[in-house]
């Protein structure tokens, strides 16, 4: 799954680990997740959607293939 | 942080636990001769399952990557043993040394850490943005 995590949370000018403290989660989940490692549980989507007032798929997005 | 000082002093009240009921089921068993002197294994065994109890809670409350790392780690450790300890079936009867007990428990822990570094590695990269 493709996300806009890094792009979003640059444009914030937030760290890895102010990302993870707001978002209540270890820094190393920030760093999965950016680097499409880690799919994160629909809870923290929804948390991180929030958190940008986005919708979910205007952050994450479903690979075609 | 409040969690884990929260478990860390729950683990050690288990430990010193299960320490002293091993003491007393070792001092207990060997004078005692009723027929129910084995109902005294569960002096060690309650504080045993008293800090599974406490793993579990605190594995549930970590954060969702590495509860999903961890989770893997003991998924991959208890599959490995157990085919381990079936395979050892085989080659006992082609005249391989005797199994002891403890064996199965560095086994577990062997296979767990083979585990977690895989999982690790397959979540975890090195670059890191500030």
């Amino acid at each position: 799954m493709k996300n806009r995590l890094r792009e979003l949370r640059a444009a914030k000018e937030w760290s890895q680990a102010d990302l993870a403290d707001k978002l209540e989660v270890s820094r190393q989940t920030v760093n999965a997740i950016e680097t499409e490692k880690y799919d994160p549980s629909l809870p923290l989507a929804f948390k991180v959607a929030r958190l940008f007032k986005l919708p979910i798929e205007g952050i994450f997005e479903l690979d075609k293939d | 942080m409040k969690f884990k000082s929260k478990f860390t002093l729950r683990k050690i009240i288990g430990f010193i636990a299960y320490a002293c009921g091993l003491w007393a089921w070792a001092c207990f068993a060997r004078q005692n001769h009723s027929p129910y002197r084995y109902w005294l294994v569960l002096l060690p065994l309650l504080p045993i399952i008293y800090l599974c109890v406490i793993f579990h809670h605190q594995l549930s409350e970590k954060d969702e990557l590495w509860r999903k790392i961890i989770t893997e780690s003991l998924a991959f450790s208890a599959t490995a043993s157990a085919w381990t300890c079936v395979s050892y079936v085989f080659l006992r009867g082609m005249g391989a040394p005797e199994f002891h007990p403890e064996w199965a428990f560095y086994i577990l822990v062997a296979y767990y850490l083979i585990g977690y570094f895989f999982s690790c590695r397959r979540y975890f990269s090195c670059r890191r943005d500030k």
